[in-house]
């Protein structure tokens, strides 16, 4: 029992082969994490026919136009995300029409109305 | 009711079994969560340690309560404790660790320039392994102040000294390599003059002939407009398109030779890394 407990503690220790734990950690300083959106997931999630044709345009939207175009959405997520997990959840015709009202919304006067996200330092605005 | 006094007088011989946990056991115990990468619980067991223990054990458990800040990812405070540490500390190469530690610190919030500060500022004796530690640290302030001809040379210094083989690889590393390139600016004008220009120069040809296409499809359709209404119509309903993905392009171009030069730098660094500490002679570091 108390050699099963010792293998156990010692399986749960800290590797401490190659030198100290600290300078090991100073490896790491110079890292430029990417990251990477994947925008494949409403393909990948539809539930049918219509929602993965959305889902299509999502993607080649995202990939090939978005990444391209400066960041001038003023919410998080943005209009074009809301538009998609509106359609993912409510359907393609009310998902389609909340993500045209959501356009319509998408301006420098939504100023004041919405709570804002200090992580993405845009207003937040998540489908209901 | 015999058998409520038997476990009367059981529990209160089992009693005379216990004991007050000490400073040394607290201290070990800390050391057990410490090795287990339990290390917030570990700070607390060595504060506890701290709180009842005689002055001189002072400076090794300020060390310590330093060592289990900085594996929990408290940089500033693991700053602080090893800095009393190094103050009160009597032996001199426990104070050049104390003092390293606190640097190691320093570094991992990137604040480059106070570490090399006080590396140069640093006039205390050092062990052997120290100075090569020393070296590595004053190595990666320059480099992380982008001075790597000089972090070239501290690098080069943390090497074994018969080590040739690792001295002509670093030397290969930081001479292929030039690590101000891709320079943001450049590929951000280069966009500007030729839409995508800036993307494949920085490597990313994906995004690259994306904005070459995007942006010349609006340009194609802005001086059709034009021909086939007028000037004022193309320039009213396409030249905003136009403008926001030129715009989106070339500041891109700026984003991903910033995120490449990044990347590029922290293969050269890891590497490095990797030939100072896989030397024989320096793997013992501690």
């Amino acid at each position: 029992m108390t050699f099963l407990l010792s293998v156990m503690l010692w399986a749960q220790e800290v590797d401490s082969s190659g030198p100290p734990a600290y300078i090991r950690m100073t490896q790491d300083v110079m890292d430029a994490p990417v990251h990477r959106h994947d925008w494949s997931g409403p393909l990948r999630h539809a539930r049918n026919e219509a929602v993965f044709v959305f889902g299509l345009m999502y993607w080649v939207y995202k990939n090939f136009i978005s990444s391209q175009d400066i960041d001038s959405c003023v919410f998080t997520p943005s209009c074009s995300t809301y538009m998609i997990l509106a359609i993912q959840k409510h359907g393609v015709f009310i998902g389609f029409l909340e993500g045209m009202d959501r356009l319509t919304r998408c301006s420098p006067f939504a100023n004041g109305h919405y709570p804002i996200n200090p992580q993405a330092r845009k207003y937040e605005d998540p489908v209901d | 009711m015999k058998s409520g006094r038997f476990l009367s007088i059981i529990y209160s011989l089992l009693a005379l079994t216990l004991q007050a946990q000490d400073v040394a056991g607290t201290e070990r115990l800390a050391d057990t969560f410490m090795r287990r990468g339990q290390y917030e619980t570990a700070f607390k067991y060595y504060q506890r340690a701290f709180f009842f223990a005689s002055k001189d054990k002072a400076p090794e458990l300020y060390g310590k309560m330093g060592e289990s800040s900085l594996m929990a990812g408290k940089y500033d405070f693991a700053r602080q404790y090893f800095h009393k540490a190094q103050q009160i500390e009597q032996n001199d190469s426990l104070r050049a660790e104390w003092f390293l530690k606190k640097i190691t610190a320093v570094v991992l919030q990137k604040r480059f320039k106070l570490a090399l500060l006080e590396m140069l500022n640093y006039r205390g004796p050092l062990l052997p392994h120290q100075r090569v530690y020393a070296e590595y640290l004053k190595g990666l302030s320059y480099f992380g102040m982008e001075k790597f001809d000089l972090a070239h040379r501290h690098f080069e210094a943390a090497l074994p000294p018969g080590d040739t083989l690792a001295r002509q690889r670093l030397d290969r590393l930081f001479r292929r390599k030039n690590l101000m390139r891709p320079n943001p600016a450049t590929a951000k004008w280069m966009s500007m003059f030729v839409p995508g220009a800036g993307q494949i120069y920085a490597g990313d040809w994906k995004n690259g002939l994306n904005s070459f296409f995007l942006n010349g499809l609006l340009a194609y359709l802005i001086l059709r407009d034009a021909y086939t209404y007028s000037f004022w119509d193309s320039f009213a309903g396409i030249f905003p398109w136009l403008q926001r993905y030129y715009t989106g392009g070339y500041q891109r171009a700026e984003k991903i030779a910033k995120q490449r030069r990044k990347e590029k730098r922290a293969r050269v660094f890891r590497r490095t890394y990797d030939l100072i500490f896989s030397s024989s002679a320096n793997t013992q570091t501690e």
